[in-house]
């Protein structure tokens, strides 16, 4: 069930929530950090940890929707489940928008906040496998030489401009033979076996749109 | 004929100048007569009209205007007198008196003309009075229609004051209610894991949790109306929630000895929003429990009852209860036979109906009870 060091935090103003949230889910074997407050949260710098959010939308200062605003710009990708005892219909619209997993009016069942604390664990974990990825990816380009960055550029812009190797050997005034070990060299480096492959590549390390 | 010196001495009659001849004479004193006797009438007249109208306006004109009427009188009267004793320093006095009756009249009347001129005729009056009396009748139409809309007033005031407390109330339970909602949860992982295994415990533990979704439902469906949010519209097995609604109310029931019956005849599916349709019959079925436990301690019976048309299904409940009390609108919201009944219920049941294209009824069936009816527009029959 439980998650090597994923933790569920939870967000929430009301005292008696802040209590018995907690409580049930650390006895069903989840590891729970509460906070009182947005600023509390963002103070603890959680955003960053893997985990996943319980957050209440309707807070004094800092509102659920602010605090998933501040998260975004901080590049967390930590999945949102709002709760509230509002129910406000144009809230969670927007909420959903940014990308929150769920949006659940107080009083829920417990089985459907565990549901939705399965699914955005699940996803965070996504994520977490994601931004490793691209993490590497990112590294193995950046082994590459300065020549070599210039030819993949020229290969990148040959995908989407249609542009020939011998084009690229024009542009970048080598000969086609230089150009077809650089690329070798590119290829080798990024791990990738074919021209496809590596502008999907370039693309996850966000080299290339 | 005697000849006397003196004012009040008799002169020469005036007869003579008229030399006795009987057909002046007479013609002068006939005439005479009946200006005394019309002279002096006039007086009384006045007298008894001014007597019996109290509301005469410039009362001293007419008694001058009489008094110098009778002073005329008099000197006609004088004037007979004379033909045959000639008095006439006296007959002088009294033309004097009416002189100066006549002259006090005439001073009299002319300040007075402006507002003698000013004076409303009869007939005027009346259009007056009637322009006044339509204008007191528009008068208290508006003050009816002001009162009227002051209540309403009042009224919407109440009913927006329920709202925003409505909408205040829901946040604020919903807090203890999830509290309440995640202790049950865990206090029932406690009871499942537990060595010793207490079913009664699980039991009670997990109708806490049913119990405060329940809760929580009735504040969304209150908000929801309040708010006006759209409802959840889907096909619901009215069988299934009929079942449910009775188990409800079933506990209610025999605390007054009021057995609840339910007779559906239908599998009908009609698409409506389950919760709030759920609140419309808990609520008539507990009104018809209260109705008939306010009656009498024997108990009774509360049947619910639905059935299906080609184009709606019908949905009653009857009670064994007193019947409806005539002359409320136990749709209006505050209108409560009840003691202590904030009179909420059947207006928002009405207005839940209302939102489903139908129309909340209620009347007494003969010989028994109250029925409440409404009629669900056409469903999915499966």
């Amino acid at each position: 069930m439980e998650v090597e060091n994923q933790t569920v935090f939870i967000v929430d103003d009301d005292p008696s929530v802040l209590r018995t949230l907690p409580r049930a889910l650390m006895r069903r074997g989840y590891n729970v950090e509460a906070y009182e407050s947005g600023h509390d949260f963002l103070q603890a710098n959680a955003g960053v940890k893997p985990g996943c959010l319980i957050l209440e939308l309707s807070m004094p200062g800092m509102s659920g929707l602010e605090l998933q605003q501040e998260l975004l710009e901080l590049d967390s990708r930590m999945p949102i489940i709002f709760i509230t005892g509002h129910g406000g219909v144009p809230e969670s619209v927007k909420a959903m928008r940014a990308g929150a997993i769920d949006f659940l009016e107080k009083p829920f069942e417990p089985e459907i906040l565990i549901e939705r604390i399965e699914e955005a664990l699940a996803k965070d974990k996504e994520n977490q496998r994601e931004y490793q990825k691209q993490k590497q990816t990112r590294q193995r380009f950046e082994r590459l030489t300065n020549r070599e960055r210039d030819v993949l550029d020229c290969l990148l812009l040959s995908d989407t401009k249609k542009v020939s190797s011998k084009g690229v050997a024009q542009v970048l005034g080598i000969s086609h033979r230089t150009v077809e070990q650089h690329r070798s060299r590119i290829l080798e480096k990024t791990q990738t076996s074919s021209l496809p492959e590596l502008i999907s590549s370039a693309k996850l390390a966000g080299l290339h749109k | 004929m005697t000849m006397q010196d003196g004012f009040f001495g008799a002169f020469m009659p005036h007869g003579m100048c008229y030399v006795w001849r009987p057909d002046i004479l007479g013609l002068h004193v006939a005439s005479d007569i009946v200006i005394v006797l019309a002279y002096f009438s006039i007086p009384i007249a006045l007298y008894y009209f001014l007597k019996q109208r109290n509301d005469v306006p410039f009362k001293p004109v007419w008694y001058m205007f009489s008094t110098f009427i009778f002073a005329c009188g008099l000197t006609h009267a004088m004037s007979i007198w004379v033909v045959w004793n000639g008095h006439y320093g006296v007959h002088g006095l009294l033309k004097a008196f009416t002189a100066l009756a006549s002259l006090g009249t005439a001073l009299m009347l002319y300040p007075l003309m402006p507002k003698l001129i000013a004076l409303r005729s009869p007939s005027e009056l009346e259009q007056s009075n009637a322009a006044l009396q339509s204008e007191i009748e528009t008068r208290e139409k508006h003050e009816m229609e002001t009162s009227r809309l002051q209540t309403e007033l009042a009224h919407i005031g109440r009913v927006s004051t329920m709202g925003e407390m409505g909408t205040g109330l829901a946040h604020e339970l919903n807090q203890p209610l999830m509290a309440i909602s995640q202790c049950s949860d865990t206090a029932l992982l406690i009871a499942n894991e537990s060595n010793e295994y207490d079913e009664a415990l699980v039991e009670c533990l997990e109708d806490i949790q049913t119990e405060t979704q329940r809760a929580g439902e009735i504040i969304r469906a209150l908000r929801q109306f309040v708010n006006k949010e759209t409802s959840n519209r889907l096909p619901v097995d009215i069988r299934s929630l009929v079942e449910q609604v009775v188990k409800l109310v079933k506990a209610e029931g025999l605390m007054h000895n009021v057995s609840i019956e339910s007779n559906v005849s239908t599998y009908a599916r009609p698409i409506v929003d389950r919760v709030q349709i759920a609140q419309v019959l808990v609520n008539l079925l507990r009104n018809g429990v209260q109705a008939i436990a306010n009656k009498s301690s024997t108990g009774g019976t509360v049947t619910i009852g639905v059935s299906q048309s080609h184009s709606h299904t019908s949905i009653y409940v009857d009670d064994t209860g007193p019947g409806l009390a005539p002359g409320l609108d136990f749709f209006d919201p505050f209108t409560s036979t009840k003691a202590g009944g904030m009179g909420m219920g059947l207006s928002i049941s009405r207005s839940i109906v209302e939102s489903h294209g139908g129309e909340l009824i209620a009347e007494n069936v003969e010989g028994s009870g109250a029925r409440f009816s409404f009629r669900l527009p056409l469903g999915v029959v499966t």
